[in-house]
């Protein structure tokens, strides 16, 4: 069971299997959550998220076209639910720090580990000051590894607009991240608040 | 160095550059255009620390309190939708938490269509309720319980949201509980105030819905027009719509009623 293919565990779950949804929750949790909380940059609220995706495919997954992958519909359904809440946040909220914890080097000494764990609220700090599809773009290629096509089925826009935002994504967290000043990189006209 | 393009358009392919998803053409473009430009050497560097900032990130994993926490929410959401299309279930637990298996053979107990949580001075009784006892502290009005109701009806849209649009169903999030709040509820031992907490949800249930044919949907504790109140989500069969009963939580006096068919 926990071996087989999306579309079967589908078919599986229609036919009223009980165990293929638990197959299909246990699949793509990790990855649901993965993108919910760098989206919306709090645990609680991406545990929300969960809950939502995974409800919402519960009761869906009737009318879900086979052709089109699972996780592709998921990573819609999650980006969604997960920029609507992050919306609703007051901007001052800060992402807790005991989450966001950079990869320990094996390494590195006690003042090493504080400082990646400063940059690493830095840069979750930066990813929320980021419009939301600025953000959605950034979280889908940058951190979890979906190509550009990846990213454009999961958002539903072109490749081109996907090449153009993540770009400019890019650059406006290079400049929060003081890695280049506001006036270099050509695309200061063109980063606004809301985003192309 | 290659001349750059009017607006020295190269810097915004910078990041397709990296990324290796240019088109050969233009990648060749980049590679005779970069290594003498300096205005493109300082974004490259930058956009590459940037990565390497975001790349230093963890990767996010899921506890066991939290999958815990998502399967009880999911076997609440199927227990009733079971209920809706009135067939009969087996419960295959998998790894589960002792007190998730507690909830499993409630829920099991809790088929027959015509109930749902049963008396709940019960034990099992207790434990059904609490599994659909979400806790919000949302301050409601007349037209955010409205819309309350109404996410019951479509939970969401697959289609993204365009830009500047936000899907309907999502617009009423304020009312959603924090699954911290439902772990506490769901999970922690009973402490007093928990219990007595159930137990006037549980009267307030009853007087709602005995001698009718609701089925329970969903219990939350939250305010209405800032005074403490329940929520109370039912579904009824026939004729075929849901209906939310605010009610105060001392006497359990209708608030407000709001109902809207499926």
């Amino acid at each position: 069971m926990s071996d087989a293919p999306d579309a079967e565990l589908i078919r599986a779950h229609l036919a009223g299997d009980v165990r293929a949804f638990e197959a299909l929750v246990a699949r793509h949790r990790t990855r649901v959550y993965a993108v919910a909380l760098r989206v919306c940059g709090r645990p609680e609220d991406a545990l929300d998220v969960c809950q939502e995706v995974f409800i919402t495919a519960f009761r869906k997954l009737g009318t879900f076209r086979q052709e089109a992958l699972l996780s592709t519909w998921l990573h819609r359904l999650t980006v969604n639910a997960a920029l609507d809440l992050a919306r609703r946040r007051s901007r001052r909220d800060h992402p807790s720090l005991d989450v966001l914890e950079a990869r320990p080097d094996p390494a590195a000494g006690p003042e090493e580990i504080a400082m990646a764990s400063h940059r690493a609220v830095a840069v979750q700090a930066a990813l929320a000051k980021l419009g939301p599809d600025h953000r959605a773009v950034v979280v889908l290629h940058d951190l979890n590894d979906l190509d550009y096509a990846g990213v454009a089925e999961a958002l539903d826009i072109p490749v081109g607009t996907v090449k153009s935002r993540l770009h400019r994504a890019r650059v406006e967290l290079a400049r929060l991240l003081k890695h280049l000043e506001p006036e270099v990189g050509g695309t200061s006209s063109k980063v606004r608040s809301h985003d192309d | 160095m290659t001349e750059p393009r009017a607006d020295h358009a190269e810097l915004d392919l910078l990041s397709a550059y990296i990324d290796g998803e240019l088109e050969p053409a233009e990648h060749a473009l980049l590679d005779a255009h970069v290594p003498g430009c300096t205005e493109c050497g300082e974004v490259l560097a930058a956009l590459r620390a940037t990565l390497a900032d975001l790349a230093a990130l963890s990767q996010p994993v899921l506890d066991a309190a939290s999958i815990a926490a998502l399967d009880a929410r999911l076997a609440a959401e199927r227990a009733a939708a079971h209920r809706r299309i009135g067939r009969g279930w087996a419960w295959a637990s998998g790894a589960a938490a002792a007190s998730f298996i507690a909830l499993i053979a409630t829920l099991a107990i809790v088929r027959a269509p015509s109930d749902g949580p049963r008396q709940s001075g019960t034990a099992a009784g207790t434990q059904a309720l609490r599994a659909l006892t979400v806790a919000s502290g949302t301050d409601y009005s007349p037209d955010t319980a409205r819309r309350a109701l109404a996410r019951f009806l479509d939970r969401s849209r697959e289609e993204p949201a365009a830009a500047g649009a936000t899907p309907e169903s999502y617009t009423a999030y304020d009312a959603s509980p924090t699954i911290g709040a439902f772990l506490r509820s769901a999970n922690a031992g009973a402490s007093e105030s928990d219990a007595a907490t159930l137990e006037r949800i549980a009267r307030c249930d009853r007087a709602v819905r005995t001698g009718t044919e609701l089925q329970p949907l969903q219990y939350e504790i939250a305010r209405y027009k800032g005074q403490d109140a329940y929520l109370l989500f039912y579904e009824r069969e026939n004729p075929s719509r849901i209906e939310l009963y605010v009610v105060r939580p001392s006497d359990c006096a209708t608030l407000y009623f709001t109902q809207e068919a499926k």
